[in-house]
């Protein structure tokens, strides 16, 4: 019935403030999703969108096939109820829940009928004649449900519906609501900031913070497989314990050692199989999440496992039916600040005869933990790996490991190493071809819609994306994709992939607004060499003041105490600002700021000084600085020649590709008159047949507004069709289609001309063309990289290295000229970094 | 064991209950003041219209020989006018209050939407310029409306109407959406989500604005409607250099009031002056005597959680 999705929704406020980033999401019929998240993240705004309150600023909103980002909420059939129950307090419960139907017109009759059918559902019927106020919160809420209900609409929006209502009542209307989700059978769309609730209504859950969307699984995955810290410690109570740790792979086994104390536990590598690679190099800290319940104090869980702990316990919570003991790794901690160390165990308290200051041992179930990076506190344990390693020796470009010899493709140029990391990609782990080494298939999983196998060789297992089923047990050959993969020692890079696509930054243009989209692209390029003139000349000074002029960082050193000044007033201003400070508080602050502002005097005065006491005239190195000087300036002149050449690419393109092309425009506007014509005139047909064949006049006015709706659908599809737009890179000038304009002009309006855009071009869409050729850039040919199976060109285009794909070898240094195809193409919105094709 | 004495008086309760008691008679004795200096222009008022001793201004509250009467009243509402000294000029007093009461009726009514439309608009639709737009009729009302006086003449004798009763309504209605202050901040508490609410039932701008905002704003439609009637109802100046230059027939009750106490006319008119007086505060009664009621009283119970 109702198919929702959602392709890229952005909210923007004029402000600049993004509310919603890159909402993707499909939503099946009769799904019921919940959007959960701390307040502020965007789940609000989002349903907001979706109810059409709300405008979207970027990207695509379908209900069923129909685009609704410009419909009006009325038109949307959709209904809301909201946190405050939004009842019309002069109205009664009926007229309450009548007020859609009448302004739709539907007859009185039905109406009463339906009214009392949603109110014999809600228990709302003795109630029918009150006025709102004269009703309890619990019934408030049920009225705005039954006028929800009633108009049978295909998407059913509630935003925070039971915030308001105390605990008793929320249990029993969370029933009600999961019971009319089961009786109404649409889809619906639920906003709580209450995790217990998206768990226990959601077929689906949708966590998110900050605006960004953190993973979107049915609420047993979002327990069991979280994809980053926040989700795992957002989903479940207590919360999900998180230790610091490093985890360094021998051979196969693991050794984790948690920061801040003395535990230290070994565990088997299978354990840890999908773990990333590069993060078991004893260096890399991680945080390890255990739940509650796979942390256990019974002595006889403990006395049989291997992973166990110390724990010193500091207090206790008592549930009731069981109590939580809260704990610390480390022996002077307290366990009452949530730490990297502190431990909450379930566990049966009576049985166990704890004391505070006790300090007990605990048996940690690893292979139920959960792994994330320290800084972008993702999951380094993905449910389908991204790579393998292998421990491996190259020597004459072969690479063996696990008793396996692999030669390398000729792009490759690998030095002779020993004890190297094989890095291969899961989907870069070819199954079924004619050659290779052969390998047990132990078991495929379906995850997600992705097959992953599990593949045994000697001994070792390792995954593979695949696209169909193996039987377990079956032995198949493999072979490896050479492209994406890549060589480590030391954690250094000796060989790396190929990245999946070419950035080009440009514009998009029309007839009557070439120059100006040319402008812009010139305007960016200015400023990026300006940026890029101020970074050298930066660089440059550091260098002069290593070779005994100091003097030069004068300017620097200014500039930065004044950054560093204004920077400190105005974090003293906002903190201060902000309300909620009392009046001690705010006198700690303003002392923390004034020392901090007087430090900063100091160093910026014992860095001027030190320029008059090291300037030295015997200490200088002259041709050093000279050598230096010059350097950069050839650095800065070659960025203005690249900046010079662009200029003029750029313009002579816009005037050979588009002014002298006028002719495309032309015959546009005539295809599109006529195609008006024939339109008009099939209206005007089909309008005449409704006005003979319908009789009943309320039948005949639908019947003829639904004829007009549809046919300016199609003069509006007609008049997209007939516009010619450009996407430029470099000076090159490649026609747009259709729905490449309609997103980008739907998404930016007015100021599509004078924006920048970001393309991300893969390496097979490619035109080389070998002679000029109007609507292509050119590119200097530096090396061709032979994979085996496919070829790919290393150019140079402006001063940027970009890879194409060939067929057919060039010698380094050739000139090629390049047209880019629209095939698998993908555009950003350059200052906000928004996705719109 | 604890005694207790009896008949002991408790000495510190009693001075607090004297405290309380001299406060209270002090504020009943300013309370009473005020009240009497309020009251007693309305008593002279009405005691004077009574009055049938004579027709000129006394200073006696009583009438000598308790000549009570309502002749006043009489000859004001006598459809030929009233004309005091034969041979001078005929005033036709009935003929000022109905204009007076057709101008303050059709203004209100003109007034009370338009600026409920335009305090709902600035609450609720978001555009460019929203802001400019009222900070800057904040700022022009606040320079009082006879500085224009000269130039509103000037357009109102071009277009012909400089006479004429529809003139002076054009000037009292024009401005009107400056005072879109009170209701605005009224509008901004009635919770946006009602408005979202009607929206995705269904409704129109127009719609919300009519069956949802309004009913829920009683008190202050009620407001503008007084305010909007009053001003007009005892407006003298602009009515005095617009219809007061016209025939007395097209004159408004305060323009023709001031001309009964001008020296000419005030020995002869006085006591119909008074009586004019407490006819022209009837309508005004009337109207907060049925309305008073949706003045404080709050609607909104229930509408959202309260």
């Amino acid at each position: 019935m109702a198919k929702l999705s959602l392709r890229h929704i952005y909210k923007v406020y004029p402000n600049g403030a993004k509310a919603v980033n890159d909402f993707n999401m499909e939503i099946a019929d009769k799904e019921f999703i919940v959007f959960v998240g701390p307040s502020g993240c965007g789940k609000s705004t989002t349903l907001r969108m979706i109810a059409g309150l709300e405008e979207i600023t970027a990207g695509e909103f379908y209900i069923g096939n129909e685009l609704m980002n410009d419909i009006e909420p009325k038109d949307r059939d959709i209904a809301m109820v909201f946190q405050n129950y939004a009842l019309y307090p002069h109205m009664t419960v009926y007229d309450n829940m009548a007020f859609g139907l009448k302004l739709r017109h539907v007859p009185q009759a039905e109406i009463h009928k339906k009214v009392l059918w949603a109110a014999d559902i809600l228990k709302l019927t003795e109630y029918l004649d009150r006025k709102p106020r004269a009703m309890s919160g619990g019934q408030r809420q049920r009225v705005a449900l039954g006028r929800a209900i009633l108009r049978n609409p295909k998407v059913f929006l509630l935003d925070e519906p039971l915030s308001n209502l105390d605990a008793k009542l929320r249990t029993e209307m969370r029933a009600e609501i999961a019971k009319l989700h089961n009786e109404l059978k649409t889809t619906f769309i639920y906003v709580t900031h209450d995790q217990v609730e998206a768990m226990t209504l959601g077929t689906r859950v949708v966590v998110m913070k900050l605006g960004w969307v953190q993973q979107i699984d049915t609420p047993q995955n979002l327990y069991e497989y979280p994809e980053n810290k926040f989700v795992a410690g957002f989903i479940g109570t207590p919360q999900m314990n998180f230790f610091e740790a490093t985890l360094k792979r021998n051979k196969d086994k693991v050794h984790v050692k948690f920061d801040y104390c003395d535990n230290e536990l070994t565990v088997p590598f299978a354990d840890l199989l999908k773990v990333k690679p590069s993060y078991l190099d004893g260096e890399k800290h991680v945080i390890v999440g255990l739940r509650c319940e796979n942390i256990s104090l019974d002595p006889e869980v403990v006395s049989k496992s291997k992973n166990r702990v110390k724990i010193k316990v500091s207090h206790f919570e008592e549930l009731g039916n069981e109590t939580l003991v809260y704990g610390d790794m480390n022996m002077h901690g307290d366990g009452f600040l949530e730490s990297s160390t502190r431990v909450i165990v379930k566990s049966y308290h009576g049985a166990l005869n704890l004391k505070q200051g006790d300090v007990v041992e605990a048996a940690y179930d690893m292979s139920k933990a959960h792994f994330f990076d320290k800084d972008s506190e993702l999951t380094i344990l993905p449910r389908v790996p991204t790579e393998n390693v292998f421990d491996a020796d190259v020597k004459d470009n072969v690479v063996s490991f696990l008793g396996v010899d692999v030669k390398l493709p000729p792009a490759f140029n690998c030095p002779n190493t020993k004890g190297v990391e094989f890095y291969v990609p899961t989907d870069a782990v070819v199954l079924n071809s004619k050659r290779g080494v052969e390998v047990e298939v132990e078991k495929v999983e379906e995850i997600k819609g992705v097959k992953l196998a599990y593949l045994k060789l000697k001994d070792r297992t390792f995954f593979a994306i695949v696209k169909k089923d193996y039987e377990p047990g079956s032995k198949v050959l493999a072979t490896i994709d050479f492209k994406s993969i890549s060589i480590k020692k030391d954690n250094k890079e000796i060989v790396s992939a190929l990245s999946e696509h070419d950035n080009f930054i440009g514009g998009f243009a029309n007839l009557e607004n070439s120059k100006k989209s040319a402008l812009a692209s010139i305007k960016l390029a200015r400023q990026t060499v300006k940026e890029y003139e101020v970074k050298v000349n930066k660089e440059l000074n550091l260098e002069l003041a290593a070779c005994g002029y100091p003097e030069v960082m004068r300017q620097d050193y200014i500039e930065n105490h004044k950054k560093a000044l204004a920077n400190l007033k105005n974090s003293r201003a906002y903190e201060l600002g902000t309300g909620d400070l009392t009046k001690i508080g705010k006198r700690k602050t303003k002392d923390k700021y004034d020392a901090l502002i007087k430090k900063e005097f100091e160093d910026f005065k014992a860095k001027m000084d030190s320029i008059s006491t090291s300037s030295n005239v015997d200490k200088r190195d002259e041709a050093k600085a000279k050598a230096a000087q010059q350097k950069a300036q050839e650095k800065i002149e070659f960025a203005h020649k690249l900046l010079s050449d662009y200029e003029a690419q750029v313009l002579k393109g816009q005037v050979n590709n588009i002014v002298n092309n006028k002719k495309l425009v032309d015959e546009a506007k005539e295809e599109l008159k006529k195609q008006l014509e024939v339109l008009k005139q099939e209206r005007t047909k089909a309008l005449e047949e409704v006005e003979k064949t319908v009789s009943d006049p309320k039948q005949r006015q639908e019947a003829l507004d639904k004829i007009r709706l549809e046919y300016d659908k199609k003069i509006d599809a007609a008049y997209i069709k007939s516009k010619v737009f450009y996407i430029s890179v470099n000076g090159s000038y490649v026609l747009s289609n259709p729905e490449i304009n309609t997103k980008i002009v739907q998404a930016l309006g007015i100021g599509v001309f004078s924006s920048n855009y970001r393309y991300e071009v893969p390496h097979d869409s490619y035109i080389i063309y070998e002679q000029e050729t109007p609507g292509a850039f050119w590119g200097v040919v530096k090396e061709v990289l032979d994979y085996g199976s496919e070829k790919f060109l290393r150019c140079e285009v402006f001063g940027k290295d970009i890879y194409v794909q060939t067929s057919k070898d060039y010698e380094p240094g050739t000139k090629i000229y390049l047209e880019i195809t629209l095939k698998n193409i993908r555009i950003f919105e350059n200052k906000f970094d928004i996705r719109l094709y | 064991m604890k005694s207790y004495q009896l008949g002991k008086p408790n000495y510190a309760n009693a001075r607090a209950r004297a405290k309380r008691a001299s406060v209270n008679i002090v504020v009943y004795i300013v309370l009473t003041v005020v009240a009497i200096l309020w009251l007693f222009p309305f008593i002279y008022l009405v005691m004077q219209s009574l009055r049938g001793d004579g027709t000129g201004p006394s200073l006696n509250l009583w009438p000598q020989d308790n000549q009570f009467t309502f002749q006043n009243y009489i000859d004001l509402f006598n459809p030929n006018g009233v004309q005091m000294q034969a041979g001078k000029q005929t005033f036709h007093f009935l003929n000022w209050y109905l204009n007076t009461l057709l101008i303050a009726l059709v203004v209100a009514a003109i007034q009370t939407i338009v600026i409920l439309m335009t305090s709902y608009t600035l609450s609720r639709l978001r555009f460019k310029g929203r802001q400019a737009l009222m900070k800057f009729m904040l700022i022009i009302g606040m320079f009082p409306g006879f500085l224009g006086m000269i130039a509103i003449y000037r357009i109102l004798q071009t277009i012909g109407l400089s006479t004429s009763v529809f003139g002076l309504m054009l000037v009292y209605v024009s401005g009107s959406m400056m005072g879109y202050y009170v209701s605005k901040g009224f509008f901004d508490t009635i919770p946006h989500s009602l408005d979202e609410a009607a929206m995705i039932d269904g409704a129109s701008k127009n719609k919300i604005f009519w069956s949802i905002i309004l009913p829920l704003s009683k008190p202050i439609v009620i407001n503008t409607v007084l305010t909007s009637f009053i001003g007009p109802w005892g407006d003298f100046m602009m009515a005095s250099y617009l219809v007061g230059r016209a025939s007395d027939k097209s004159w408004t009750v305060a323009v023709g009031l001031q001309s009964w106490v001008s020296q000419a006319n005030s020995p002869y008119y006085f006591t119909h002056f008074c009586a004019a007086g407490v006819l022209i505060s009837i309508p005004i009664v009337i109207m907060f005597f049925f309305l008073q009621k949706y003045y404080v009283e709050g609607v909104t119970g229930g509408a959202v959680k309260g």
